[in-house]
């Protein structure tokens, strides 16, 4: 306990160095955050910034020693379950990864995805029987060659790409049953290549609850991006931002900038996050500042010169209980539509929603048409929080 | 005055003795003045303010920071208190007592009898209280049962501590309990501790049923703490079966919502499985 004190004292010291470090190179008067019509315009080439390729890959390679394995090993682990932050999309990962590799993989397997929804089915118990009929209707698809001869291994072909986990269950009586199914019918169908992403967080919470990691125990983490990556990463974007060259006389502040391996360490290696404190770094010269700024064209750059401060993460506010149960539930389950986590958590619908509503103008929270999610900004600082408010974390697991 | 001559000898020796306790205590005690009572005054509303202060800073303090701190804080209060009232005590005293070796003999002494007829329980447990600090059977924010009471301690004070009970009671009980009663510790300066939730159900019931969902109700619910055991256990009765379903919320202070919504998630279930409860009022008490 005393630990845990002196690390959060010692990361709050260090977060308050940083800011320190950064408002010394920023003058209030000199510098001014982007107006939010540019700042819009940047979020969104931001958000469609592919992925590093260096970073798909290594997840490709992941997934392609793993099944290699299972094809040419008679006693191989036949899943492998792809572990990220709750931030950080995993299933949009796995797919990305195996679309850089397509051409070379679809030769050599026959990639599946018997599910078709990235989010959670509006009744989660039904999640079973949803499983079981997408494993029913794929056994029925393929020809009938014969008898069944589990040790034959050229008919090991069909890799099965699964929803995210987190979006698999629900935390409320009977809405695991989907996972525990998939758990005992993983290791019964050798003939199948089972690739699961799923996030911590839900990892953690189901190890406690059914054991998942006993039957599913190849894993693999989402690489973490570090300082050189996220330069390369990010960097040529920012080229793309602006013609104008900085002034030289606030060369210290000028784009690009910054210090990549505070970048990377207070994003925890996770591009989600990385993207957006590398947003909020971003600045303008106050009398470049336009009094009607005009919305960008695609691929326009700005018609001004950027700054950049060093990154930093924003401050929680004030959370009361509610509204930790409500991040962790987030934390757990991903993306969730608020009925679905009134149910979880045990409140009325009118509850979740006014406290929903509170963190999503505080900004923690994030709404679109799926539900309810984490601010990846947020992320780090919620980790924190909710660990030492002693709750199970995913780091945990 | 009237004294035979027999009489003399004793009489000379007492007032010898008197002569000296006198002197004794003119030895011990230290001129009187207005200074001196200005000073013990100044220092006894110093110290007051100081543990007022420290108690009201340390209990928000306790409140505002993450789970894992707030028992740390609170434990702190009785000890910052007692070196404060230290403090007063020991400056008082060389405010106003000489103090030698001989002084300190007598002056225990003095104490010694004035104590042990005029405030002996109140010394007992002051006595009791400083040593519950340090074997600690109790401390501020602990879940305790002292004497039928059951709830959380609150303050620590000098002379006992309070609780506060679910329903809002607070209980003030002398640490002199320590001496003879039993105290039962629900969490030990830990933030979680066992909450025991009974379920009663006929013996038909389908209990493998039952226990999955009780495990279920359990685990699903916002409150537990996923880190530590949850057990199902279950004894028969002349009148049906009793399940004990045992596990930890994270935080102790939430336990009656904890132990509510784990009924509300089994009961909602088990009512969906038609699960039979007992047909009978039990006829002898829930512990037979």
């Amino acid at each position: 306990m005393v630990g845990e004190l002196v690390k959060t004292i010692t990361s709050q010291l260090k977060s308050g160095l940083l800011r320190a470090r950064a408002a010394s190179k920023l003058s209030e008067d000199q510098f001014c955050v982007l107006p939010q019509v540019w700042d819009l315009a940047v979020r969104q080439r931001l958000q469609d910034l592919p992925l590093p390729n260096t970073y798909l890959i290594a997840v490709a390679e992941q997934v392609t020693e793993a099944v290699t394995t299972w094809q040419t090993t008679l006693d191989a682990p036949n899943s492998l379950v792809l572990l990220g932050t709750p931030v950080d999309d995993t299933g949009a990962v796995l797919t990305a990864a195996l679309e850089e590799r397509a051409p070379e993989l679809t030769q050599r397997w026959r990639i599946l995805r018997p599910l078709d929804w990235i989010t959670r089915p509006a009744d989660p118990l039904s999640i079973k029987g949803q499983l079981a009929k997408a494993l029913e209707q794929l056994k029925e698809s393929e020809e009938d060659d014969g008898e069944d001869d589990l040790d034959d291994l050229s008919r090991r072909l069909t890799v099965i790409v699964l929803p995210p986990l987190e979006q698999c269950f629900l935390r409320c009586i009977g809405g695991w049953q989907g996972v525990e199914w998939l758990r005992d019918t993983v290791g019964t169908q050798r003939d199948y290549f089972w690739l699961i992403p799923c996030n911590t967080w839900a990892w953690a919470f189901l190890n406690r609850v059914c054991q998942v990691e006993a039957y599913l125990n190849q894993i693999a983490d989402l690489p973490r991006l570090d300082s050189d990556s996220l330069s390369d990463w990010l960097t040529p974007f920012a080229e793309t931002l602006t013609n104008s060259p900085a002034d030289e006389d606030l060369s210290t502040s000028a784009l690009g900038n910054i210090s990549w391996s505070n970048l990377a360490e207070l994003s925890g290696g996770s591009p989600e996050v990385a993207r957006l404190l590398w947003l909020r770094s971003l600045r303008l010269q106050e009398t470049d500042r336009p009094a009607q700024p005009q919305p960008l064209e695609a691929g326009d750059a700005l018609p001004v010169p950027l700054y950049q401060v060093q990154p930093s993460l924003p401050s929680l506010p004030d959370l009361d209980a509610l509204d930790y149960y409500l991040v962790h539930a987030l934390m757990l389950h991903g993306i969730t539509l608020r009925s679905q986590l009134a149910l979880s958590l045990g409140q009325s619908e009118s509850i979740v929603h006014l406290c929903g509503q509170t963190l999503r103008q505080s900004g923690v929270l994030r709404l679109s048409r799926q539900g309810l999610s984490i601010q990846p900004i947020h992320y780090p600082r919620l980790t924190t929080e909710l660990d030492s408010n002693n709750f199970l974390t995913g780091d945990d697991r | 005055m009237n004294i035979s001559l027999r009489a003399l000898p004793s009489f000379l020796i007492q007032t010898d003795t008197l002569r000296n306790t006198e002197d004794a205590v003119d030895n011990l005690l230290r001129d009187i003045s207005l200074g001196r009572l200005f000073k013990a005054a100044l220092s006894v509303l110093l110290a007051y303010l100081l543990v007022t202060a420290i108690q009201s800073l340390t209990n928000w303090l306790s409140e505002k920071v993450p789970r894992q701190f707030r028992l740390v804080i609170k434990q702190s209060i009785p000890f910052l208190k007692g070196l404060i009232l230290l403090g007063v005590i020991a400056y008082m005293v060389r405010l106003f007592l000489n103090v030698s070796q001989q002084n300190l003999l007598a002056l225990t002494g003095t104490l010694a009898v004035a104590l042990g007829f005029a405030f002996k329980d109140y010394v007992t447990s002051i006595i009791a209280g400083v040593v519950a600090l340090f074997e600690a059977p109790y401390r501020v924010g602990d879940r305790v049962t002292i004497s039928d009471h059951y709830g959380e301690v609150v303050s620590y004070g000098l002379r006992g501590i309070r609780l506060q009970t679910f329903d809002d009671d607070l209980v003030t009980i002398p640490h002199s309990v320590t001496w003879s009663d039993p105290i039962v510790n629900s969490n030990s300066g830990r933030l979680e501790a066992q909450v025991v939730t009974d379920v009663y159900v006929d013996h038909e019931a389908d209990l493998s049923a039952i226990t999955d969902i009780l495990y279920q109700a359990a685990y699903s619910s916002r409150f537990i703490q996923l880190k530590l055991p949850v057990k199902v256990v279950m004894r028969e009765t002349p009148w049906g079966t009793h399940l004990k379903l045992r596990a930890y919320p994270m935080d102790i202070r939430d336990e009656p919502a904890f132990r509510t919504d784990i009924l509300r998630r089994a009961k909602a279930a088990m009512a969906e499985q038609a699960i039979v409860y007992p047909r009978v009022k039990p006829m002898m008490g829930l512990d037979d």
